[in-house]
């Protein structure tokens, strides 16, 4: 029994964070009580945990200095609140820390559902997860944002108003609202990833907690919401993503193309977690959805051994179901460029004339249909549209890869 | 806990519709108050005639002002209402999806205040 570090307890407490906070709720009523005895909790838990070492039970140590500071709580205000709640019933410790677990789970769930509301606001659901659930600070989750901290208290306090004056039940849905209320927990988490992963600034270590913790929720409801398709295809689409970190990011913070990318750096065994994932979801024949598509689009990407070995071709036929679900011009000019890169290039820049006016001032689209020009040897075309491009972004790693592109053009 | 929903849809689209197609949509509503009476959360409800009826009321530094229709122009229009005494917010939500006029408007759902006894 060493001394553990600060960093190792933090990481405990943190992973448990959703589930202590999630029993207290349900015992307190209320959030900011909750709240309140949770940050006391966790505070002692450091404080113990350093002198004498982390427990070999944590979640059950933690869940007990909880349920004395409600039961506390509840003598000193002489009110009842959710008593029974504090009682588990009698059994051998084995039983015991099962149901506890079970329990705690439960409760873990109420809060992601209650988080994920549908009538929360889209922005909102996401660092209300992220506050609740994960116990990131309200520094950490307002950097993730880029908004200033006290920002981001305002919106979370007027949601957990919302919450309790709406009547928002604190429960696990049941029945015919599980599945629309589970579509909400993925798109939250889909929402929570992509803000990790596509973030063009922020701090680097905030981007890939996000996508840490949208794949540790995500495993969680892939655990107890077994034989879905899509939530199956959420997490396989995440891990395949998320398995390429290594090799997006230049040393200069610079985003590294997919083509460029040493492959050797992508993390092989997200890949075959996240592959394996998909193959099961694909035979369980549902309707596919729209993370059952991106996930195989994002599959055909990582399982070419190089960039020459894509299968643009069916990426393109994926775009092409993507888009017939749900239109969107940038997901159309994603389409217009697996066509281009399976060789059809007349085809795609046909496509393109389509969203001109859609994204007119969209730096990507200049990028592709420069690319496009190059292609078939339309020079002075291929300069103009990186030129355009130069002009529609701060971002210094973008201005820097068009640079690159026009000095070789230029220069030719 | 007690829930308004208040129905706003396109007067012009309602107006346009003929006397069958009228007749159709108040049978849709017979049906969906008999639910909400069956499951016993109806507390209230009533349709609304339509907005150039309408009276704005308001009264600034002891000045009564009356103006002629609604408070404000709006794309959608109240058209009616329900009170409805639901368990939690989802399970009003699930009733207001029923409100005929969910289909081609829109439907806000509220809580009312309580006050302590």
């Amino acid at each position: 029994m060493g001394r553990e570090t600060h960093t190792q307890i933090y990481q405990v407490l943190q992973s448990h964070n959703g589930r202590i906070l999630g029993y207290l709720i349900r015992l307190m009523g209320n959030f900011d009580d909750a709240e309140d005895i949770c940050q006391d909790v966790l505070e002692s838990a450091l404080n113990h945990w350093q002198e004498n070492g982390i427990p070999d039970n944590p979640l059950a140590w933690l869940h007990t200095a909880a349920k004395n500071r409600a039961t506390d709580q509840f003598r000193h205000q002489k009110i009842t609140g959710n008593a029974e709640a504090l009682l588990i019933p009698d059994s051998d410790t084995t039983d015991k820390n099962e149901l506890l677990d079970q329990s705690l789970e439960d409760d873990l769930l109420r809060l992601i559902f209650t988080c994920c509301h549908p009538a929360l606001s889209e922005n909102v659901r996401v660092p209300l997860t992220l506050k609740l659930i994960t116990g990131l600070s309200l520094e950490e989750v307002a950097s993730a944002f880029l908004i200033a901290p006290r920002t981001m208290e305002q919106r979370l306090v007027r949601a957990k108003r919302k919450i309790q004056s709406a009547g928002i039940a604190y429960e696990v849905p049941s029945g015919q609202q599980l599945g629309p209320r589970v579509d909400s927990v993925m798109q939250t988490l889909y929402l929570m990833f992509n803000e990790g992963y596509f973030a063009t600034s922020g701090k680097t270590l905030m981007r890939s907690e996000l996508c840490r913790e949208a794949i540790r929720l995500a495993t969680i409801m892939q655990r107890l919401f077994p034989g879905r398709a899509e939530l199956m295809s959420l997490l396989a689409l995440m891990l395949l993503q998320d398995s390429r970190s290594e090799a997006r990011i230049r040393t200069d913070g610079g985003l590294i193309l997919l083509q460029d990318q040493n492959r050797v750096l992508w993390n092989k065994r997200m890949i075959a977690q996240g592959s394996a994932l998909l193959d099961k979801a694909l035979h369980l024949r549902q309707p596919p959805g729209r993370y059952q598509l991106q996930a195989s689009i994002a599959a055909l990407h990582v399982e070419a051994k190089t960039p020459d070995a894509t299968d643009w071709n069916q990426i393109a036929l994926l775009y092409r179901r993507l888009l017939e679900m749900e239109y969107t011009p940038v997901l159309h000019l994603n389409y217009a460029v697996a066509v281009a890169m399976s060789g059809n290039v007349e085809h795609a820049m046909k496509e393109l004339t389509h969203i001109e006016v859609e994204l007119e001032n969209y730096f990507p689209f200049y990028c592709a249909r420069a690319d496009f020009h190059q292609k078939t040897g339309a020079h002075d075309d291929c300069i103009n549209d990186y030129q355009r491009a130069l002009t529609l972004t701060d971002n210094e790693s973008e201005q820097g890869f068009v640079q690159e592109q026009l000095e070789t053009l230029i220069s030719k | 806990m007690k829930y308004i929903c208040l129905i706003y849809e396109n007067e012009a689209l309602m107006t346009s519709r003929s006397a069958e197609a009228q007749e159709a949509v108040f049978a849709d509503f017979r049906v969906f108050t008999e639910t909400v009476t069956k499951a016993g959360v109806m507390v209230a409800g009533d349709p609304l005639l339509e907005t150039n009826t309408a009276t704005t009321v308001r009264v600034r530094d002891g000045n009564t002002t009356h103006t002629d229709g609604p408070f404000a122009e709006t794309k959608e229009q109240l058209g009616g209402y329900y009170i409805l005494d639901c368990k939690d917010l989802d399970e009003a939500l699930k009733y207001a999806a029923q409100i005929p006029t969910a289909k081609e408007g829109s439907i806000e759902v509220r809580p009312i205040m309580e006050f302590g006894g």
